[in-house]
């Protein structure tokens, strides 16, 4: 009967869900995608209680055998049959659509704790029908605390779905279509954090986020059809035939869900892009759209006032609940008083780019490739194939670099392991023992730098040294509509030399 | 008596050379850079380094910035040797000491890395920004770690003349860094970056 939402591995994109906080709040939003307007409300367990229209949800859901003994006794013919008992210091999420579909969102535990677990009972009111269903997230890693009891967590391995049937009518009702839609309130922060992170009290602090409706991508997997009960299935509520697919009688047909707001399918499949059609992608307008922030860097580098300095962008693909698709963003990060500007990235973030000051080199840096390093590490999965970091610098001809020519490289990751390997390598040669991380991280830099300095052939410089670093390195056309990727090929008389391989 | 005194001196030379790296080959330090050969000591043959030596002091707007760049020698960990500039400084706003590494000029230490301020390249002619620069005009590249903010820097000294006194161009930039939304946000570097024309103190 526990159906499972297991998410996509590949298809993954990591949720930060924030579980229900303690304090009472009540706020309207206008949310930036479409959705006119929803309300949020939290409420005590013995606030909501008092209103009618939870108290008659709650009664029919419940079903209960008599009237609370006492708070250790609160048991429930539901909570009974489930094995369930509601956290009652812990406040209701009261979520109204734009349609008056009520949602009531309720922590529970259980008396044997599974770690990296939570659960929720979510209750439904839609046109005066009730139907109401468990939700049980398993984590892959602990939440972190906030503030009271707001978790922030950062991944799911696991949804578990079970639909209580009340009255016949199921929560998840997937209309025969294969594919269907969990409601869940989501914040979506002005920096347009990764979509799926449940709305508490975190998301309205007037910092700009937006709540909304984000729906999580619920289908039946076909190739696990089967059917049959589950072990341990506690009988109770008749199974559900969520999607037409599953069969009755204690189905344990699992459900896939991605945690993605999707409102089709199609967004189920695994899409292979080859680094050349990943980074075509990537200018691509309707897509990732770097461009204008490629040409806002190489400005910077046309500016006598900035261009002694690093900026940065961050790429971010995130998901879009409108059209169950994803949409791209690029957040350029100033540097108008001279510091070290921050690249923060989530596991949204499928890269970046920056430039090298005039001074610096026209090259990527040691320090560059250990933050593609850590920004693949972050990268969701499904992200993490996208993951590129764009350098834009002058020329190294110093005669073409005065005249403003610029250069657009990027380099992608093609072997992590490989890469993360060869990075602790070089940090770990004996020429740097002793000192700190830093200082190996400065030297490293430095003497990089050295034999850039010494060799005007930069491209061969980074090929020769980094050949072996499980990453490739592209350079656009001026205009970035076509990539060359770079290598290291002998010529006729056998010295090596680059050779630019197009992607078009 | 004497042979005895001698032979234990001998002994005793060749005890104390065992325990420190045995120096092999001498390059100059044009030669030193992303790998190094174990024992090799990267000199400076040509003392290219000796003219960047010095204490300069810049001083405008509130702004009082003194840096030390000091000439190491030999400077190891037990893998190879090399020759370097190593710096420490003083900046000061509006009065109050932001920061101050001078004290740590006198650190003991054989592996000079360790400074705040440490590198050995030069720089010839134009490349890296200097369009103005004669052709074989040499310049000063070293590299920085802010120990508060962690930042890591790269400077580029130019020596000049300004009002017919010695002076340097000191140029520097942080470097870009990253961080996961979730950890806390990393503090800046007290001192800017940018071009600061420093003086050259007697």
């Amino acid at each position: 009967m526990a159906k499972k939402l297991k998410q996509i591995t590949k298809f993954m994109a990591l949720c930060s869900l924030i579980i229900l906080g303690a304090c009472t709040q009540e706020k309207e939003f206008v949310n930036e995608h479409n959705h006119p307007k929803i309300d949020f409300k939290e409420k005590s367990f013995k606030e909501a209680l008092s209103m009618p229209i939870f108290n008659d949800a709650y009664q029919k859901v419940a079903k209960r055998k008599s009237a609370f003994k006492s708070s250790d006794e609160a048991r429930t013919a539901l909570e009974e049959q489930f094995g369930f008992t509601i956290v009652e210091d812990s406040p209701i999420r009261i979520i109204t659509d734009q349609n008056g579909t009520i949602f009531y969102t309720i922590l529970i535990e259980r008396e044997i704790k599974e770690e990296l677990v939570f659960e929720n009972l979510m209750i439904k009111v839609e046109d005066e029908e009730t139907t109401a269903a468990i939700f049980k997230y398993t984590l892959t890693e602990k939440g972190t605390i906030i503030d009271n009891n707001n978790y922030v967590i950062n991944g799911i391995s696991s949804t578990e779905y079970t639909d209580l049937n009340i009255d016949s009518r199921v929560f998840y009702n997937a209309g025969g279509e294969t594919c269907s839609i969990i409601n869940v309130l989501l914040c979506d922060t002005a920096d347009h954090r990764p979509a799926g992170h449940v709305a508490t009290s975190s998301c309205w602090n007037g910092n700009g986020n937006t709540i909304y409706f984000g729906t999580a991508l619920a289908c039946v997997d076909n190739e696990q059809t089967s059917g049959g009960g589950a072990n341990g299935d506690p009988g109770g509520p008749s199974s559900n035939n969520t999607g037409g697919v599953g069969a009755s009688g204690g189905s344990s047909d699992p459900i896939v869900a991605s945690p993605i707001p999707c409102k089709t399918g199609n967004c189920m499949e695994e899409v292979i892009v080859t680094p050349c059609e990943d980074l075509a992608n990537h200018v691509d307008p309707a897509k990732g759209n770097v461009k204008p922030s490629v040409d806002w860097l190489k400005g910077i580098l046309g500016n006598p006032l900035l261009n002694r300095f690093e900026f940065g962008t961050n790429f971010r693909k995130l998901a879009d609940v409108n059209t169950g698709g994803y949409y791209y963003t690029c957040t350029n990060v100033g540097n108008f008083d001279n510091e070290a500007v921050q690249l923060t990235y989530t596991s949204a973030n499928v890269g970046g780019a920056h430039n090298h000051p005039i001074t610096g080199d026209s090259m990527f840096s040691f320090g560059d490739l250990d933050l593609l390093l850590d920004m693949y590490d972050t990268a969701g999965p499904n992200r993490k194939p996208e993951v590129v970091l764009m350098l834009v610098c002058l020329h190294p001809n110093p005669g073409l670099a005065a005249l403003g020519v610029t250069s657009t490289y990027a380099v992608k990751v093609n072997d992590v392991e490989k890469l993360r390997a060869a990075i602790n390598a070089k940090k770990n040669n004996p020429d740097y023992n002793g000192l700190s991380e830093k200082e190996k991280h400065n030297r490293i830099n430095d003497e990089l730098s050295l034999w850039y300095s010494r060799n005007p052939n930069k491209e061969k410089t980074f090929l020769q040294y980094f050949g072996n670093y499980g990453v490739d390195v592209y350079k656009a056309n001026d205009n970035l509509s076509n990539w060359s990727k770079l290598t290291l090929q002998p010529n006729a008389t056998g010295v090596l030399t680059v050779n630019q391989i197009p992607c078009i | 008596m004497k042979k005895l005194n001698l032979l234990l001196l001998f002994i005793l030379s060749l005890n104390g050379y065992s325990q420190t790296l045995t120096l092999g080959e001498i390059l100059d330090i044009d030669q030193y850079g992303w790998e190094n050969s174990q024992g090799t000591y990267y000199k400076d043959l040509n003392n290219v380094l000796d003219p960047f030596v010095g204490t300069y002091v810049y001083e405008n707007g509130g702004k009082y910035f003194k840096i030390v760049l000091q000439k190491k020698i030999q400077s190891t960990n037990g893998y190879c040797y090399v020759d370097l500039i190593i710096g420490e400084y003083q900046y000061i706003k509006d009065g109050v000491e932001k920061v101050n590494t001078l004290n740590r000029l006198t650190i003991i230490n054989p592996d000079k890395r360790v400074h705040t301020i440490t590198g050995n390249g030069i720089l010839t002619g134009q490349t890296n920004g200097c369009y103005d620069c004669a052709d074989d005009e040499q310049r000063l590249r070293l590299g920085i770690v802010d120990a508060t903010s962690g930042a890591i820097g790269s400077i580029q000294i130019r020596r000049v003349i300004v009002g017919g006194q010695d002076a340097i161009k000191f140029n520097m930039y942080w470097h870009i860094r990253g961080r996961r939304e979730e950890d806390p946000e990393l503090l800046n570097p007290e001192l800017k970056g940018g071009e600061y024309i420093m003086i050259k103190q007697p």
